[in-house]
């Protein structure tokens, strides 16, 4: 009789949890692997910076220089962002030009065009595919089940039905890939360490969960409209593909056919051209540039080293240049506002903002960091100027007095306020989705009452 | 008069090619329209650059070397029909002594605004299209069950993809041809040919790999569920995994480890087996045994000149072996991208597109390769002649425009479309291997006895 008993307890349907186990451990795998390249994206950008020259060093004003970079974001392994892709540190003397040059890491282009997987990528891309097999494996339980029988019939509500039906299995699930997410976030060394970090921390949960239950909704919808689920997959599909991939990708071209990309390279080139004179410097350009920065008059019966002179030339050759320069940069500021704008379109771009807003690896912050660097690169070249006139090295003090670069973070309420907007943005359309769901619901039950 | 019921997929289809008919010519036009400025800049910057190598002043040709040369890189014409990886291609190219030549001028560091950088282009328009399309077409076949023969059942599901398919890319083509004609040479038209062939091919392979595991399959609707998760994850997961699964099987050194291996070869030898010190004497004695003479008051050259034309062979030799190394690495990650593009379809597609195009990375490396091969010429000549000229006395005989206009220009050339088949050879194979499986898998089930299918309607019906 115990030997029956034991045989029919062993005798389970594996292949039942086949599915759903090897979806899980899919998601949980790639979310490490995400959480991992996120964490190692963070680590090689400290590692660059952590070799920058912070202080001057040399007695020549036209050589001496720094090299300035954005300090590490509040909470790097929530998202990747823009790390490593966007400047983050720059090199800043006398002679350096505008734009300002960076220091790239040493990448495949084809890794920085389609995006690293990282934890971001994970949560906005993969999640939603993955609800598509999560929500076969629940229909599929819930075809053989009277639940869906009792709902139609009035016997159950819509609440219990889904807290009973979907959201207890889902939440299976999903506790076993937030654990998986917060242990590889700890062991990578994500720590609440103050009010801020749990605020940003909390913030991002609610991003997530709002994001999950956005799409989870979208599904249902389509779900209860179409009546089919194999209608609904497809229908879904094509939808995931146009938020995820294609309004992303649209506003991207849009942007770019706006602001029009330029390259750097006729601001070199007449750079070049500057430089290429050799020895014969145009003195009245010298003399020019002399008063316009009410610098002393330059003696010329005087003997001035060619080298002097042609930094001369060259700095004011690059003030002859500001204006192109200017519209360069603008330009850049067009594209970020465009950017900035079109990410309401795609909630997958809005949570993507809202992610790396929160990890402090955003547009925004780094777009910030471009614009104090050009502010920091002027009052570098006010100090060292008068010095590089007068051909006066710098000494102990001056050095200590020449300008140190403090990246102001903008206030963190700012980034609350920002991130906050993108939950009531997702609120939103969850609240839409959910009047559409109830109506479909309720229009359902009532053709099934008539029937 | 035909029957409506008839003639409503085939409108569906008319309506879909004219929709992606209009929709490649809207989106290479803003491509276009974007790039402009970057091809003009291109073609104006090639005639300064020139005139400023030319018009060098009169100065030691040393350092002339040192002030390097910047060169515009020759952008493909094809950018239009697919950026590929073009925002983090160089638009120019820096060649300067002592350094190996490098890509400069990236529009992705200024142009940010995106950490995934994909322009909604034609090419990405069809590779989202085709493979909804081919499973539309494919389930419209498979409807009519297993009562038509296999030939006509295949291309009833071909034909219509293909006929979608073909006028898009064609007109793509075309439009590309004549918006590109300033700069489109042969070589961009053979390009143009076979991108039509190879989207043709894929639109064949997709819509056969669908076909043909919805026919085999029992349940139908399950098989269409599988099918589209498939080309889902392909559409949307595949590539950015694929490249970065190539990233951590094959990395990349940082930064500061690459400066750091150079810097070190550079002053203590390959493996640090010979210092400054030693290679000099060495490089001496090389003097020497070169000019069969025994002490170095007998040299007809100056020894100085000399030692630093070895000295610059050496430095280059370490430069050359690191990049080669580095250039080993990202070909490696290719070639394991190539492979993982066996599974996913999709990601072949994407590769064969940039490589055709001429937007890819191997199209830029192979351009750098070139240039630098030009400039190591020059820069042996002048070496030679500095050796020659300066005499045992080592003078410094300043050179000007005139000295530098005989050598020919250093101008980057767009690799021929030959270059780029090497890339698209496995993901051809894959798309190849894919469609005769599917339709291998077919006949060998027609073979077998058949089995009821357990949800087709309109088999039941049958």
């Amino acid at each position: 009789m115990n030997e029956i008993q034991l045989t029919s307890t062993l005798n389970f349907d594996w292949r039942r949890f086949l599915g759903p186990t090897l979806l899980a451990l899919s998601l949980v795998v790639l979310s490490i692997y995400g959480v991992f390249n996120t964490a190692n994206l963070a680590a090689s950008e400290k590692k660059l910076h952590a070799s920058a020259l912070h202080e001057p060093q040399l007695a020549d004003p036209a050589a001496t220089y720094v090299e300035i970079y954005v300090p590490p974001a509040p909470m790097p392994w929530l998202s990747g962002g823009f790390t490593g892709i966007a400047p983050s540190i720059h090199l800043v003397r006398l002679s350096s030009t505008r734009p300002l040059s960076n220091v790239a890491p040493i990448e495949h282009p084809a890794r920085r065009s389609f995006g690293r997987v990282e934890l971001s990528f994970v949560l906005i891309i993969l999640m939603p595919v993955i609800l598509l097999p999560l929500a076969f494996t629940l229909s599929r339980q819930l075809e053989g089940s009277p639940a869906l029988g009792k709902l139609l019939s009035g016997k159950v509500s819509l609440f219990d039905f889904a807290l009973e039906n979907i959201a207890l299995p889902l939440s299976a699930w999903v506790g076993v890939t937030l654990v998986s997410i917060l242990a590889t976030l700890y062991s990578s060394g994500l720590r609440i360490e103050s009010n801020e970090s749990l605020a940003r921390l909390s913030l991002w949960a609610l991003l997530v969960a709002l994001y999950a239950t956005f799409w989870l909704l979208l599904f249902t919808w389509l779900l209860l409209r179409t009546r089919d689920f194999l209608g609904a997959a497809f229908r879904y599909s094509i939808l995931l593909v146009l938020i995820t991939l294609v309004v992303p990708a649209l506003s991207l071209t849009v942007a770019q056919a706006i602001t029009r990309t330029h390259s750097r390279l006729p601001l070199i080139l007449s750079r070049k051209e500057v430089s290429n004179q050799g020895p014969n410097v145009d003195r009245n350009k010298i003399n020019a540039f002399f008063a316009s920065k009410k610098l002393p008059a330059v003696d010329w019966s005087q003997p001035i080293p060619p080298r002097v002179a042609n930094l001369w030339m060259s700095l004011a050759a690059e003030q002859e240049l500001r204006p192109q320069v200017e519209a360069f940069e603008q330009s850049l500021r067009t594209m970020d506002l465009i950017s900035l704008g079109s990410s309401w379109l795609s909630p997958a771009t809005s949570t993507q903002f809202a992610f790396d807003e929160l990890a402090g690896t955003g547009l925004e912050r780094y777009s910030q960091f471009r614009e104090q660097s050009i502010r920091f690169s002027d009052q570098w070249a006010d100090f060292m100027l008068p010095h590089a006139a007068a051909q006066r090295p710098l000494d102990y003090d001056l050095l200590r007095a020449a300008p140190k670069f403090t990246f102001k973070e903008e206030a963190t309420s700012s980034v609350y306020i920002r991130s906050l907007l993108r939950v009531f943005y997702l609120l939103l359309l969850i609240g839409g989705l959910a009047g559409l769901v109830f109506v479909e619901a309720n229009r359902m039950r009532t053709a099934a009452k008539k029937a | 008069m035909a029957n409506p019921t008839e003639s409503s997929p085939a409108n569906h289809l008319r309506k879909i090619s004219l929709a992606l008919v209009a929709g490649c010519i809207v989106l290479i036009g803003l491509q276009f329209w974007q790039q402009q400025p970057l091809i003009e800049e291109s073609a104006q910057s090639t005639v300064r650059s020139r005139q400023l190598w030319q018009n060098q002043p009169n100065r030691f040709p040393l350092e002339s070397l040192q002030a390097g040369y910047y060169t515009p890189a020759a952008l493909s014409g094809l950018g239009a029909f697919d950026p590929g990886e073009m925002s983090w291609l160089g638009t120019a190219y820096w060649l300067q002594l002592g350094r190996i030549t490098r890509a400069q001028d990236q529009p992705g560091y200024d142009y940010f605004p995106s950490a995934r950088q994909i322009s909604f282009s034609a090419a990405f328009l069809l590779q989202l299209a085709i493979p909804f399309l081919a499973l539309w077409t494919a389930w419209r076949a498979a409807e009519g069950g297993n009562q038509k023969s296999i030939y006509n059942s295949w291309m009833e599901a071909v034909l219509p993809a293909i006929e979608v398919t073909a006028p898009a890319v064609a007109v793509s083509c075309v439009v590309c041809a004549v918006l590109g004609r300033a700069t489109m040479s042969g070589d961009g038209a053979i390009r143009l040919v076979l991108l039509l062939g190879y989207y043709l091919l894929f639109a064949l392979a997709a819509t056969t790999l669908s076909w043909s595991i919805l026919r085999i399959a029992s349940n139908r609707r399950l098989a269409l569920l599988g099918l589209s998760l498939f080309w889902l994850v392909n559409l949307t997961l595949a590539r950015p995994l694929t490249i970065n699964l190539a990233s951590t099987v094959f990395p990349t050194p940082t930064l500061d480890e690459f400066a750091k291996k150079v810097d070190f070869e550079s002053r203590n030898g390959y493996n640090g087996v010979e210092s400054k010190r030693d290679r000099e004497r060495r490089f001496a004695t090389e003097t020497l045994v070169e000019f069969k003479v025994k002490t170095i008051a007998e040299l007809p050259v100056n020894l100085s000149a000399n030692l630093l034309k070895k000295e610059e062979r050496f430095q280059r030799e370490v430069f050359l072996r690191q990049m080669t190394d580095l250039w080993n690495i990202f070909q490696r990650q290719e070639q394991f991208e190539q492979t993982l593009a066996l599974l996913f379809p999709s990601v072949g597609l994407q590769i064969s597109s940039a490589a055709l195009s001429g937007t890819n990375f191997a199209a830029e490396r192979l351009e750098l390769q070139g240039a630098d091969e030009k400039w190591d010429q020059m820069v042996r000549k002048v070496y030679e002649e500095i050796v020659v000229s300066s005499g045992p006395e080592g003078k410094m005989i300043p050179r000007g425009p005139e000295y530098w206009r005989q050598f020919p220009d250093i101008l980057p050339q767009f690799p021929a479309a030959a270059n780029s088949l090497p890339d698209c050879l496995i993901p051809f194979a894959g798309l190849a291997l894919n469609a005769t499986f599917g339709l291998g898998l077919v006949y060998w089930k027609s073979k077998m006895p058949a089995a009821p299918d357990d949800d087709d309607s309109s088999e039941m019906e049958a």
